[in-house]
């Protein structure tokens, strides 16, 4: 029992960053983006080849390749997204959803459907208070506390952190108070792509590197945001933590395939009791 | 080649209906169905489940999934009841499509599996002559999508249709009339629902074999890109969309031929990359957007 | 004096049809200027597409001489066009501190903007509430905390949209107290209001808009002693001899 709330303690820790990066999206381009989870797949493809095929080790391919994604997401933002700025929800929906397909199928091309693994050395797992983990894990655990610190600081302490919190809130007044919101867009793609690259490599060194890694998290992730509020960065870790412990719970009373029904339920409950989810934005203006 | 044209005939037709059952769930009722890959699963195995494990014949297990679709969809439409706004049904729906996919694939001992359901047999397959066969499930297919037409038709020309339509466009006076007007979106998705019901059993039945492969997320992709590059107006707009996608990506298997080199699942995932680009390119390109209204009248050529 | 914000010609629209049909409005350095109207007028529209939020369909709007229409709101900021809109005008899910912190980093600061002591004589609230979040402040504070931002580096021309909207008389008479501060620090201002009295009283000069044109432009004390016009433009609860009979809410 206390193993599997150690697995859910990892689960949600891995889900943190992409569920960060949902609402650090939503709260600035006002829509949900699906294509998130194959952006972590095709980041972590990225990392493999330089981590399996270059020889690279893990850590400085995950560093370049991070910033580098940065880069990309702002590249695919202005591909996709700008020319339809303004369209309605619907419309950046499918076009995140279209966007999934596409990059999913580009890590598909590239690698096939076979499972791959990092090319990390095997350490035996160790025992601590009666709970096998791994340092895999471990890494895991430390690497997510960093990022989550440097987020926090980020929105709290930087202007740019601050000019993203103030467009989620009001876009409209945030350019009567000189904000360039195209600068602070572009800005937000380039952290989610940093946050989005950390969590495909955790998520690669937790399961495998396959095509459908990242899109298997969407409907979980999104759920984590949902319940923790969309647009609160604290939420997000919350809301992940909580789906991730309860998800590996589950397994205890229900058949693994179908963990997705939690973050559902998350959902379905959030909806009913809660539309703003535990910390969501006590103003919301639509 | 015949024969081939006819068989894409037939696809066409039941891909066709499932974009219209998504125009309808979206354009009338202004629901976007993201788990439409999952209800559709859900429609084949019905339809299969009860000829196969019923002994139902193919009437009446084409009835059956109809109606079992619909109540999937009125139940997901009615846990949404509360929050109408177009983010929150988007996952939501995503979710239920992710979970009635893992139920076929999981659940073995009704499904079995990743390995399918074979043996279907398909509408008066025994009655009528083998080498005729084709062309009258072409025209029974045909059949059902001009009955689609009307039938959906109908629907939004109808006071029913026309209140929805009007409180779609005004959120205020949606408000006011409160639950009425819900339980009329739920109305419509379950609607749309029983037609996804349909084009799941003609798959079934046109395949006559069934797994969970055939269901991915690429069955999303063909029907938005129908129901957008149809365009606003009649249904008939959507019909020709879903006919050229089909003919498009149908026709692409070809590339196979030309360019040798690739593997199947390579060529598959290039399929799949330009269903995307093409889904994007669409939106941006297409500023017709996506509230189609329904006409009165239905224009067919 | 010149002019430090004239709009010549001003057409603009949110569908099909032009709400603003032709304004030409002038506002000297140094003055108060404010606009009046019934409901509908345009006078909102015409706040914001100075603006910049609505694009001018036709006509021009010049900043202390400069053509401005190219620019988008950021850079209008920073040209010294500051603007206050009636709603919606703090970001309410971060603090009063991090309100004003936004401003100084966004709007263009430096050399000119006023330094803290003119700050704290005029919005001497604020300080204290400096960790609160600016959606749980009352309805003046929140006005207060929306002027001060504005004011943050020292515009050249402040534009107000219906500064006292939702105030009882009591902080409308605070509030345009601190208009006349802000004027007398050098602040050119623009107003849109409905509380046509009080706001004429600080005024130097006047527009009427109704339907989307200039009906009259005259210094502020002509326009308040017009009886005629005060019953039709100054809003409905106005009674024959000028004063107000209550605010109607805007």
């Amino acid at each position: 029992m206390l193993q599997t709330a150690f697995n859910g303690l990892v689960t949600g820790v891995i889900m943190t960053l992409p569920a960060l990066a949902v609402t650090l999206l939503f709260g600035v381009l006002k829509f949900p983006n699906f294509a998130v989870g194959a952006m972590m797949t095709v980041a972590a493809y990225m990392v493999f080849a330089l981590n399996a095929q270059l020889g690279w080790p893990l850590a400085p391919a995950t560093a370049v390749v991070a910033v580098a994604f940065g880069g990309l997401c702002i590249a695919i933002d202005q591909l996709t997204f700008k020319p339809l700025r303004g369209r309605g929800g619907i419309t950046l929906m499918v076009a995140s959803l279209g966007l999934g397909f596409v990059l999913e199928n580009i890590a598909r091309f590239a690698y096939g459907n076979t499972a791959r693994s990092f090319a990390i050395e095997l350490a035996r797992p160790f025992r601590f208070l009666d709970v096998r983990m791994n340092r895999e894990q471990m890494i895991t655990l430390a690497l997510s506390a960093l990022a989550m610190t440097l987020m926090w600081l980020l929105l709290t302490r930087t202007p740019v952190g601050r000019a993203m919190r103030a467009v989620a809130d009001n876009p409209q007044l945030a350019l009567v108070r000189g904000i360039d919101s195209e600068r602070i867009i572009r800005w937000t793609w380039f952290i989610t792509g940093i946050l989005l690259a950390v969590g495909g490599v955790l998520i690669g060194m937790d399961r495998a590197l396959e095509p459908p890694m990242g899109s298997n998290y969407v409907v979980g992730v999104f759920g984590a945001a949902i319940l923790g509020g969309l647009g609160s960065a604290l939420g997000a870790f919350a809301g992940a933590m909580i789906i991730g412990v309860v998800s590996e719970l589950s397994t205890l009373v229900m058949p693994p395939n179908y963990r997705i029904g939690i973050p559902l339920v998350a959902i379905a409950l959030v909806l009913v009791f809660r539309p703003q989810g535990l910390f969501g934005q006590p103003y919301i203006r639509k | 080649m015949i024969s081939f044209l006819v068989l894409l005939g037939i696809v066409v037709c039941f891909s066709a209906i499932l974009a219209l059952a998504l125009n309808f769930q979206w354009g009338l009722g202004g629901m976007v169905n993201f788990g439409l890959a999952g209800f559709y699963t859900l429609g084949a195995y019905s339809c299969a489940l009860l000829i196969l494990k019923g002994g139902a014949n193919t009437l009446l297990a084409a009835l059956g999934a109809m109606a079992i679709v619909a109540a999937a969809c009125a139940l997901t439409a009615l846990v949404t009841l509360r929050v109408t706004e177009e983010d929150y049904f988007a996952i939501v729906t995503l979710g239920v499509g992710e979970m009635l996919r893992l139920v076929a694939l999981n659940e073995d001992w009704l499904t079995k599996g990743a390995l399918g359901l074979t043996g279907i047999p398909r509408p008066l397959g025994d009655v009528i002559p083998a080498d005729v066969y084709v062309y009258f499930l072409l025209g029974l297919s045909v059949a059902l999508l001009l009955g689609t037409l009307w039938v959906l038709n109908v629907l939004a020309r109808s006071p029913f249709g026309r209140v929805v339509r009007a409180l779609r466009e005004d959120d205020v006076v949606a408000a006011t009339l409160g639950k009425n007007v819900l339980w009329a979106r739920v109305r419509i998705f379950a609607i749309g629902g029983a037609f996804i019901g349909l084009a799941g059993s003609m798959h079934a039945f046109y395949y006559q074999y069934i797994d969970p492969t055939q269901f991915t997320n690429i069955v999303i992709a063909y029907a938005f890109m129908a129901v957008i590059a149809g365009g606003r107006g009649a249904h008939a707009g959507t019909i020709w969309g879903a006919a050229a996608v089909m003919v498009l990506l149908e026709g692409s298997r070809f590339l196979k031929d030309v360019i040798p080199a690739l593997d199947s699942d390579r060529l598959a995932a290039i399929r799949i990359i330009i269903i995307g680009v093409g889904l994007i390119l669409l939106l941006i390109y297409r500023p017709q957007g996506f509230m189609r209204e329904y006409r009165l009248h239905v224009e067919l050529k | 004096m010149s002019a430090v914000l004239s709009v010549a010609g001003l057409h603009a629209g949110y569908g099909a049809g032009d709400i603003l049909k032709g304004i030409d409005v002038s506002l000297d350095e140094g003055r108060v200027l404010t606009i009046i109207g019934p409901n509908g007028s345009g006078k909102s529209t015409l706040v914001k597409t100075l603006a910049g939020l609505l694009p001018a369909r036709q006509g021009e709007v010049r900043l202390a001489g400069e053509r401005v229409n190219e620019l988008s709101p950021p850079k209008r900021v920073r040209r010294g066009l500051a603007y206050v809109p009636q709603e919606y005008n703090v970001f309410r899910n971060l603090t009063v501190l991090e309100n004003l912190r936004i401003a100084h980093e966004f709007m263009g600061g430096g050399a000119g903007a006023p330094l803290p002591e003119e700050m704290a004589a005029l919005f001497p609230e604020l300080p204290s509430r400096y960790p609160a979040l600016a959606g749980n402040l009352s309805g003046g504070q929140r006005q207060m905390l929306a002027f001060a931002c504005a004011l943050t580096v020292r515009p050249k021309v402040l534009m107000l949209d219906e500064p006292s909207a939702g105030l009882s008389p009591l902080l409308t008479v605070e509030i345009f107290r601190t208009v006349k501060n802000v004027n007398a620090m050098g602040v050119s201002v623009l107003m849109v209001e409905q509380n046509a009295i009080e706001a004429l009283r600080i005024s130097d000069s006047c527009v009427v808009l109704a339907g989307g044109r200039v009906r009259l432009a005259a210094p502020a004390a002509e326009v308040l002693g017009m009886k005629d016009l005060q019953r039709l433009y100054l809003g409905d609860t106005q009674q024959a001899d000028g004063q107000p009979a209550g605010r109607a809410a805007a």
